[in-house]
């Protein structure tokens, strides 16, 4: 093919879509497109035979360009003979909205594979965001597309799982899921999967269709992953008195509620349901955090204190 | 010239007027370039895109020449809507459309003040395309919002920020030039008022945040793609159960120097600056024992006994 001769295809099939789109309203016959498109002429009057078959075949060809180089559906009536543009995919406000999303943010971790990709092409120096998707992510999000489970190593230990969700959680990406192995509900840190001396980390277990998500299951809070939210102490009530400082960043780590707030700070109340990891992060705040109840607490607390000081 | 079949002529169209549509102009050699086109050859794949004709149903000769633009200078441009992605049917597949939901999850969370309905719309969408539960939960810190206005006003703020280098609360006035985030993490990037540099301050550790009556002159300033903390390292070496490695304060780096048996190794811990060392000494807890440096060792006796007296 010349290049002269490639530009004319182009652009025909342009003129064809941008035919179609002027008679959105209505289905168009081969005959109208042969009328009115130039590039598709048949000389006259259209009759069903060898030439009649060639420019059909030409539409044909033209419109599969047009899907993939630029999204564009046709839908060919057979019984009618006739030709439509599908409706887009995103109206105008919602493709504008994305674009401006791009332009704000940049995602890493995710190569394009559609050339003209919407938001690809945007300038980077006005992203003012950067997020990162980790590399599982999309081997996790086809599986569970699929509903096929997956095998990994986790700690050591070779995992078969069914991945119920996926998601990120304080820049960290997460699979929650059924595990075979324990039989019971696990959440893995994706970052934490281990490669094989081949390089392969997540490969297909089971056939595809081979499990259900639970009725129950509720991916917006499984995938709240803060342990006070997942943890499975009893819950109890504790009091922490908080330095003036310190309450907005206590709050943001755990939540809670500030009651009798001073010039010298003020006591936060919060449900525990993971004694540990409170303990742990209670720690972060050093001097600046006094744990007042529940006594239980306060004691494990004093015991884990004392191991250290002396 | 190369001679390209008319799929490969056409994807570079659809990826120049994409360069195009998102950028709003851009210059026929650049766009050449990006798609490994001569600049000649490229302009005359555009010569379609630029005027087009055709019949209408009555006859009559209608053109479309308006979208598309390529001026005197060697650029084209968008003048009206890119009407050829205005038709797209096909979704998008599932790594753009991965992007395009991550992207849109953060633009939602910065307007939740203001919704937009066409985000929310497109979001449904590319979560049918994605058929898939993912979940995308930003976190915007309080101060956000006031450090953006700050930054739009050019209007300094009066901050109270807690460095984790320093560890101790600090006041500051500073110019806010750009508010930024990085995986996760929220920054205003801004000059303390009397200094050279404009540093970051990341949004979640500002204890306090007042407008100041200071007004400045806008700087164009880019986040950088990473800060160098290596200064502010801080490493020790720890024997403590293996299973308690899951557990070390984030964020740090650790490796497992060696295998003590009985489910105990031995592991060098580097964190960032005194604040979180501190941190890190006292999480460890009592069934780990920290082996070097010496002073860490002291430091977390004392750390603990002076926790510990509060509780007398």
């Amino acid at each position: 093919m010349t290049a002269n001769s490639g530009t004319e295809v182009i652009g025909r099939v342009l003129r064809l879509a941008a035919y179609l789109k002027s008679r959105r309203a209505a289905r168009v016959a081969l005959d109208d497109i042969c009328r009115d498109v130039p590039g598709y002429d048949s000389g006259g009057e259209l009759v069903r035979d060898a030439q009649w078959e060639a420019v059909r075949k030409k539409v044909r060809r033209d419109v599969a360009l047009l899907g993939d180089s630029f999204g564009i559906e046709v839908d060919y009536d057979a019984s009618a003979d006739s030709y439509a543009l599908k409706p887009s995919f995103l109206t105008a406000d919602e493709r504008d909205v994305l674009l401006a999303a791009s332009a704000l943010v940049r995602v890493d971790g995710i190569d394009d594979t559609q050339l003209a990709a919407l938001g690809s092409a945007v300038d980077e120096e006005g992203r003012r965001v950067v997020m990162r998707v980790h590399r599982h992510v999309l081997v996790l999000r086809d599986a569970l597309a699929a509903r096929r489970p997956v095998t990994f190593r986790y700690h050591g230990q070779e995992r078969v799982f069914d991945p119920w969700a996926v998601g990120l959680w304080r820049d960290r990406w997460y699979a929650v899921g059924y595990a075979h192995g324990p039989a019971e509900r696990r959440v893995y840190r994706l970052d934490r999967i281990e490669e094989r001396d081949d390089g392969s980390a997540i490969a297909g277990a089971g056939a595809d269709a081979s499990y259900d998500l639970p009725a129950e299951f509720d991916p917006e809070s499984a995938l709240l992953l803060d342990p006070n939210a997942w943890g499975h102490d009893p819950p109890v009530v504790a009091r922490v008195r908080v330095d003036t400082d310190w309450v907005q960043p206590f709050v943001t780590e755990f939540g809670g509620t500030v009651d009798d707030q001073n010039d010298d700070g003020g006591v936060v109340v919060l449900t525990v349901r993971h004694y540990e990891s409170f303990r742990d992060r209670l720690l972060s705040f050093g001097v600046h955090a006094r744990l007042l109840e529940p006594d239980a607490l306060v004691d494990g607390l004093r015991d884990w204190l004392a191991g250290m000081a002396r | 010239m190369t001679t390209r079949n008319a799929p490969e002529r056409l994807l570079a169209l659809a990826r120049v007027l994409a360069l195009a549509d998102e950028r709003r102009s851009i210059a026929v050699v650049d766009a050449a370039a990006e798609v490994g086109f001569d600049p000649d050859e490229l302009r005359e794949l555009l010569a379609p895109v630029l005027f087009l004709e055709w019949r209408d149903g009555d006859g009559e000769l209608r053109g479309e020449s308006r979208a598309f633009l390529l001026t005197e200078d060697g650029h084209l441009v968008v003048t009206q809507e890119h009407w050829l992605r205005g038709l797209a049917a096909r979704p998008p597949d599932p790594p753009t459309a991965l992007r395009l939901f991550v992207a849109g999850v953060v633009l939602q969370a910065a307007t939740s003040q203001h919704p937009l309905p066409a985000l929310d719309r497109a979001l449904d969408k590319l979560a049918d395309v994605l058929d898939a539960e993912v979940v995308v939960h930003v976190d915007r810190p309080p101060f956000t919002d006031v450090c953006e206005q700050a930054t739009n006003d050019a209007r300094t703020l009066h901050v109270r920020y807690l460095s984790a280098v320093h560890g101790e609360p600090r006041e500051y006035e500073i110019e806010p030039h750009l508010v930024a985030s990085r995986w996760g993490h929220w920054y205003v990037l801004a000059r303390v008022r009397g200094q050279r540099d404009v540093v970051p301050f990341r949004i979640d550790r500002l204890l306090h945040v007042e407008p100041g009556d200071g007004m400045f002159a806008p700087e164009p300033v880019a986040m950088p793609e990473w800060w160098d903390l290596a200064a502010h390292e801080q490493t020790i070496l720890a024997q403590l159960p293996v299973a308690d490695l899951d557990r070390v304060p984030q964020p740090n780096r650790s490796v497992v120097c060696r295998d003590l048996g009985a489910g105990r190794v031995e592991a060098e811990i580097t964190v960032i600056g005194p604040r979180r060392m501190d941190h890190l000494l006292l999480a460890l807890g009592p069934h780990a024992e920290v082996v070097w440096p010496e002073e860490c060792t002291q430091r977390r006796r004392d750390l603990a006994t002076e926790l510990l007296a509060r509780y007398a």
